[in-house]
């Protein structure tokens, strides 16, 4: 075996050790037992509001409001269950689906917050850059304007040596 | 002074402040790591004073502590299992063992959540171990995944006191 062959050797050795022993990825246990509310239209409901939610965060849009919200939503859809009220869970649903609604229109608008500030951030490097320019062409001249300004009546003067 | 070098120092803060508007405006947000804490705190809200011995149906409190540093909104359910010492968990593998709570929160970026929970054991028992799971809701599957964190606490059960 010479030399080459025996490096590449050992680099497909090292490919295939660090390939085996790559740490295993998220992990794939899943269970819709582990949800604390068992009437599924409700749930189904709470996960369809979250994923609004978490979509309209993803645009930009402040869901605070939304979160304190949906999670009092999720406390009386559980007293609703344990307590069997068909009338909380009614108002839940009611309320689930206003927070669907909001979600879309807060993120509309973290959309358009984005977009303005990124207009605002191409209006600032335009000004900015107007300005480097100016001071290009201009800065030498203004600079010796001020120093003649200020220096301009002064005398030289010779100074006789020691 | 040359007229080169009077340009060169207007010229360089000003081209700082541009790069600088153009990163803020551009590239907001620095990719950085990722997780989600999970701790059991006791009936303090500190972490020196855990229940070892019990009675069966003693109630006792402790403190539940999320933080969501995911980068976005997070679904979390926190499970509360009661499982022996024989029992097998870790970062990939939930306990197999019989659930005694659970507890469902949405947590903003950056957002931590601090919950009390008072719990009693049914049954006597050496060595018990009181599991706390988190699982987070996966958008893509539609259901609650095991996300590997988990915390536990060693108790000894006794028989219940006597009246």
């Amino acid at each position: 075996m010479d030399e080459k062959t025996l490096m590449l050797f050992i680099l497909a050795l090292t490919i295939l050790s660090m390939i085996a022993v790559r740490p295993s990825g998220p992990s794939k246990a899943y269970g819709s037992s582990v949800a604390s509310i068992e009437n599924e239209e409700a749930r189904g409901k709470i996960a369809g509001a979250y994923k609004a939610v978490a979509e309209a965060e993803e645009k930009g849009g402040d869901v605070s409001s939304l979160l304190v919200e949906l999670n009092s939503i999720i406390d009386l859809v559980r007293e609703a269950e344990s307590k069997k009220d068909e009338a909380k869970m009614s108002e839940a649903s009611a309320r689930l689906d206003e927070v669907i609604e909001k979600a879309s229109e807060i993120g509309d608008q973290g959309l358009a917050a984005a977009r303005w500030k990124q207009n605002m951030t191409v209006l600032a490097l335009g000004a900015e850059l107007s300005v480097a320019l100016i001071a290009y062409i201009y800065a030498p001249g203004a600079f010796w304007r001020i120093w003649m300004k200020v220096k301009g009546r002064w005398r030289v003067k010779a100074v006789e040596e020691r | 002074m040359k007229n080169d070098e009077i340009r060169g120092i207007v010229l360089l803060p000003i081209l700082l402040l541009a790069a600088l508007t153009a990163y803020q405006g551009f590239f907001p947000k620095m990719a950085t790591e990722t997780f989600s804490e999970l701790a059991i705190l006791d009936r303090n809200m500190m972490t020196s004073d855990y229940p070892r011995e019990l009675h069966v149906n003693e109630s006792f409190t402790l403190y539940l502590y999320v933080g969501n540093h995911e980068g976005r909104v997070e679904y979390y359910s926190i499970l509360v299992k009661l499982g022996n010492s024989s029992d097998f968990i870790n970062e990939t593998t939930p306990m197999n063992a019989p659930m005694i709570a659970v507890y469902e929160k949405i947590l903003m970026e950056n957002e931590t959540w601090i919950h009390p929970v008072n719990l009693s054991i049914e049954r006597a028992g050496v060595n018990l171990r009181l599991v706390v799971e988190m699982w987070i809701y996966d958008d893509a599957a539609d259901d609650f995944r095991y996300h590997g964190r988990w915390n536990q606490l060693w108790l000894n059960v006794t028989s219940p006191k006597p009246p």
